[in-house]
């Protein structure tokens, strides 16, 4: 039988190749084989070291063996770039041992001038790209003819990249390639996630889900929380405590990936694991600000066996394939059960045997999450992400990129944005507003004429308006903001250096001659700043600064927030916790109370020359953040003299200058805020500039690239900060303030999520009094990182400072000088 | 006594201080107002930053200089001064009047006409005062042995000046520097645009929009106003609080 189907499937060449390689054709991979004779769109969904993507590719290799054409016959989309040059070494392979003559390339940022351009003339048949480089081709005129026989597109990673803007941007240039190809198909590939229908939904076009076809794990990972001596501490991430466990630990494997949240933490982690590294095991460093060569360095290394541990960011969750890793450390709060799953998913990369991890918490609240996470995973429950409507910023940048390739009415374009599923329900009078704003900006940007971006054509139909406009939209391609990076040059002599990666500029700007820092796992003395590049030598100082990267803080996703409160009340379960946190959670149950699921656990005391309360509600920075805002500011109209507060994935800390009563803070923790303060709040709030700023940079109001020079952040900040004000000002109801409210309502501040908090605990407050800080309340009011209020609080703080007696008696003498003067 | 100043003052819109023997009414815009002369001092309007900056690839709004004007409109109302002192950068740059909006055009010359005098002492970046504008243009004002400048001057200058203009000189009161303090009470901070001045010398912040700050402890500032013998006024939040 099995044999038969193979024979119907896979040509004698194939299956030479594959009874050589003494491998057997899995069921999925036949699936896949049958789905594409029949064209039609497929999400495939396995867990890691399946042989996802050799199934992803297989139907398009039997395809082109069989029936050998000239022209672009697959076109396949990764979120990374250093993917695709993986994916190629790995489909060259098969290719050149089974003899096939298939072209297949590459095309990224990196991909030269020339090449490029031949590319279009003349694609290969397997084009390996990414969403950005794809959007770019399409935005030339003979996009039309490269991409007219395409057949499938393939989008790898497809979990990671839907639900973001990046996926709302990819869908849009997929709704134009089946506007060019209407009978190609798409095939995503995925693993595991909660909800497979939604991303099938995406994948596909409007109305026409893909075909979902799951592959079942076949072993449940081997998870275990870090036993240490050690003192587990109270707050921070850094789990610097736990250095010497982790150093044990890999030496027992014989390569581990050691996975942290943000790059300061692995420059952090690696120079402690150096510092214990007696017997000078080869541990390397790897995150997205290191130089491209350093990464491929490790890489390389990675792949050829001669590394024992990694220290990595995100950076390595998705993709490249070591075979080799047997260990996965998770250092620092997991923060969501997906994201740790697809961590631990990069151990022992073949689908038979069970993953191996380890997971260290950086602090208390910490070990909570990762047993939550751990429980999860062995129940086999999943956070499932939210998905949005498309964002709308993206559509002028699309409006633009059509109308580039060819003239173009709104009503052409309208339909082909519905066609994206992440769009399907953006009405027409929102699109036309977007289109007015792509012609000229709007009634109030109209009179400047870097935002005449289009202009009518004899036959009515819209074209750039110069060529100026079309340079700058192919140079701005995209959907990621990046944030002002300055690059790194290690310095050997004056000015000359290797460039080892990049710093942000917000850091860089703070540093002065011989301060020293952390970066690459080096210390390094700053010297100065000279052309855009941050020089300075290595070199030792005291205490050197770590780099601080905007955007490491990664969300608590909800349902891991749900397991932690869950966690909290059932004491039997706090046995598998180390026994500090343990000891830790019964002091705080005798000292003041557990947050239990019915009541929100609020605590009251003075601390530091202030008066602190503390609003346990687990529901993650954002809405932590927004919850802080709106109660301050309530606190400012009752002239209860708030003065700054902080916040965690768990609670919220407010400082005040007076004492806050029970009563007061059930008129403070109450969801009509959402009502009367935020509509204050938001429209003074630097958050939404902060939102406007990317809304400005996506659609394409104001770039960050012209010229081939790449503007600094500040100047960035400096014009859309001032262009926000002014529409605000004139222009009140701009499509593009619309944008960055929702935006802001939805990312920054996770509205949804707080009024649902707000809903469910009216009158359900547990207030309790305290003489001093709670075990629980510690690592909260230790944050070093406040939100400052300014406001009577503080103006409190100035006149209690100021000589203002002084100058009460000299307001009489002044009095007397102006009055006499009248008199005369 | 103007009508309502009692009141601002009372609630902190400006603060009362004492400089040079004589007493000063320090506003919270940054406008120094001197009740013995009646004379309103504003320093770095820098009228038409913003399209200055525009020129230069910066899409950004030019509503900077109305905004000035409004603000000075408003201390010409609580004050009511005799003469207006503007001390100096009053313009951004030589051709700052070329862009000006004809309606802020009108709006300054009926705020020059609003008030008996109106003294333009020049600075570094407005040599040259606009031929539309009326009112004085000095490179000083010297009263009550306070020399009025943009920039500061040596002993050695000031005693030309001296010389020159046959009045003595002893004290300062200076522009140029935007100063800007930070503070920090019972662990929290704050910080805005500051008067900065000592026995001899006192230094205005700047009262036009866009105009940025500079920090105090900067080393700019330690020629001019001794570290040791600071007063400051800060600027916070539309309030004014004297502090040393």
């Amino acid at each position: 039988m099995k044999k038969s189907i193979l024979a119907d499937l896979l040509p004698p060449k194939f299956q030479d190749w594959f009874t050589q390689k003494n491998w057997t054709l899995r069921d999925y991979q036949a699936q896949m084989l049958s789905f594409a004779q029949q064209k039609q769109s497929t999400l495939l969904i396995a867990p890691t070291g399946a042989g996802k993507t050799l199934s992803g590719f297989l139907p398009t290799l039997v395809d082109l063996a069989t029936s050998p054409m000239q022209g672009l016959h697959t076109l396949y989309i990764s979120p990374l770039k250093a993917l695709t040059h993986d994916i190629q070494r790995n489909l060259l392979q098969p290719v050149a041992e089974m003899e096939l003559d298939i072209s297949i390339e590459t095309r990224t940022g990196d991909t030269p001038a020339h090449k490029r351009a031949r590319q279009r003339k003349k694609p290969p048949n397997i084009l390996l790209t990414t969403p950005e480089s794809l959007m770019l081709m399409l935005s030339y005129v003979d996009a039309d003819k490269m991409f007219g026989k395409l057949r499938t597109v393939i989008i790898d990673e497809a979990h990671s990249i839907a639900p973001s803007k990046r996926g709302d941007f990819t869908s849009l240039a997929l709704a134009r390639l089946q506007a060019i190809k209407p009978d190609m198909f798409r095939v995503g590939l995925s693993a595991t996630v909660a909800e497979p229908e939604i991303l099938a939904a995406w994948l596909g076009p409007t109305g026409e889900p893909a075909t979902v076809y799951q592959c079942e794990s076949m072993s449940q990972p081997h998870l275990e929380l870090l036993e240490t001596q050690a003192h587990i501490p109270y707050g921070g991430h850094m789990a610097t405590y736990a250095v010497t466990d982790i150093y044990a630990k890999i030496q027992t494997a014989q390569t581990s990936l050691i996975f942290v949240n943000t790059r300061a933490q692995a420059e952090l982690l690696f120079l402690n694991l150096w510092e214990h590294n007696s017997l000078g095991l080869p541990i390397a460093i790897y995150h997205g600000a290191l130089s491209k060569e350093q990464r491929h360095k490790t890489e390389s290394m990675m792949s050829q066996g001669l590394i024992r541990a990694v220290v990595s960011t995100s950076a390595l969750e998705l993709g490249i394939d070591w075979g080799n890793v047997d260990l996965v450390l998770q250092v620092g709060a997991p923060k969501g059960v997906s994201r740790l799953l697809q961590r631990i998913g990069r151990s022992n990369h073949t689908l038979d045997t069970p993953s191996q991890a380890m997971l260290v918490p950086g602090n208390r609240f910490e070990a909570l999450e990762a047993l939550s996470a751990m429980d999860a995973i062995s129940k086999g429950q999943m956070d499932a992400e939210p998905i949005y409507p498309g964002a709308l910023d993206i559509i002028p940048q699309f409006i633009v990129n059509c109308v580039c390739a060819k003239p173009s009415s709104p009503d052409e374009i309208y339909a082909q944005c519905i066609m994206a599923a992440p769009y399907s329900g953006m009405s027409k009078t929102v699109f036309d507003q977007l289109w007015a704003f792509t012609i000229d900006g709007g009634y109030t940007l109209s009179h400047y004429e870097r935002f005449q971006r289009l202009v009518k054509n004899d036959e009515e139909l819209f074209i750039p308006t110069n060529k100026r406009v079309i340079a700058r939209h192919r140079q701005n391609v995209g959907v990621i903001v990046e944030a002002g990076r300055l690059k790194v040059k290690r310095l050997r002599r004056v000015h000359s250096g290797k460039i080892i990666g990049q710093i942000e500029e917000y850091f860089a700007q703070q540093l002065v001659q011989g301060d020293s820092f952390l970066f690459a796992g080096e210390v390094l003395v700053f010297d100065g700043i000279k052309d855009m590049c941050v020089e300075a030598y290595p070199g030792k100082g005291k205490e050197p600064k770590i780099p601080s990267f905007v955007g490491g803080n990664m969300p608590l996703s909800s349902f891991l927030a749900d397991a932690v409160r869950q966690l909290l009340n059932e004491p039997k379960r706090w046995q598998g916790l180390p026994l500090q946190v343990k000891e830790w959670l019964e002091y705080q149950r005798d000292f003041s109370k557990i947050p239990t699921p019915e009541k929100v656990l609020i605590e009251h005391f003075p601390y530091r020359q202030g008066q602190y309360s503390l609003i346990y509600t687990f529901e993650g920075r954002s809405a932590n953040q927004t919850l802080g805002m709106l109660i301050t500011k309530r606190m400012e109209k009752q002239g209860l003299q708030p003065l700054s507060f902080s916040i965690t994935d768990y609670g919220l800390s407010i400082c005040s200058l007076k004492v806050i009563s029970e009563v007061q803070m059930q008129s403070l923790f109450h969801p009509d805020i959402l009502g009367d303060e935020l509509e204050d709040w938001m429209l003074a709030s630097p958050m939404l500039k902060r939102s406007f700023r990317h809304v400005a940079m996506i659609s394409g109001l104001i770039e960050q690239q012209y010229h081939g020079t790449r503007k600094t952040m500040k100047q960035v900040t400096f014009s859309t900060d001032l262009i926000y004000d002014t529409l605000r000002e004139h222009d009140p109801d701009h499509i593009l303030l619309k944008i960055t409210r929702e935006d802001a309502e939805r990312d920054l501040l996770d509205l949804r999520r707080l009024a649902d908090l707000l809903i469910r605990y009216v009158g359900r407050i547990d207030f309790v009094n305290l003489e001093k800080a709670s075990p629980m309340a510690i690592p909260i009011v230790l944050n070093v990182r406040s939100e400052v209020i300014k406001g009577t609080g503080r103006e409190a703080l100035l006149e209690q400072a100021s000589l203002y007696d002084e100058a009460q008696y000299m307001m009489a003498e002044v009095k007397a000088l102006l009055s006499g003067e009248t008199a005369k | 006594m103007r009508p309502n100043l009692e009141h601002y003052i009372a609630a902190q819109n400006a603060t009362v201080c004492k400089f040079a023997g004589q007493l000063w009414i320090a506003d919270a815009s940054g406008a120094l107002f001197w009740p013995q002369q009646q004379w309103l001092i504003i320093s770095d309007c820098h009228f038409e930053k913003g399209s200055y900056l525009k020129q230069f690839a910066n899409p950004i709004p030019v509503v900077d200089t109305q905004t000035t004007l409004q603000i000075i409109a408003s201390l010409i109302t609580i004050y009511q001064p005799k003469k207006v002192v503007c001390l100096g950068d009053s313009f951004h740059d030589v051709h700052a009047d070329k862009r000006l909006l004809s309606t802020d055009i009108k709006t300054l010359q009926s705020l020059i006409a609003s008030v008996p005098k109106w003294d333009w002492v020049l600075g570094n970046h407005d040599p040259d005062i606009p031929g539309q504008f009326s009112g004085n243009r000095v490179p000083y004002l010297i009263q009550d042995k306070i020399l009025f400048t943009h920039e500061p001057e040596d002993a050695e200058t000031l005693s030309e000046i001296t010389t020159e203009y046959r009045l003595p000189v002893e004290y300062q009161i200076i522009g140029h520097y935007h100063p800007k303090l930070y503070k920090t009470i019972r662990r929290q901070s704050m910080s805005g645009k500051c008067f900065v001045f000592d026995a001899k010398n006192m230094i205005m912040p700047a009262i036009g929009t866009f105009t940025g700050g500079l920090d105090v402890n900067d080393p700019a500032f330690s020629p001019w106003v001794d570290l040791n013998a600071r007063q400051y006024v800060l600027c916070y939040q539309h309030k004014a609080f004297r502090l040393v």
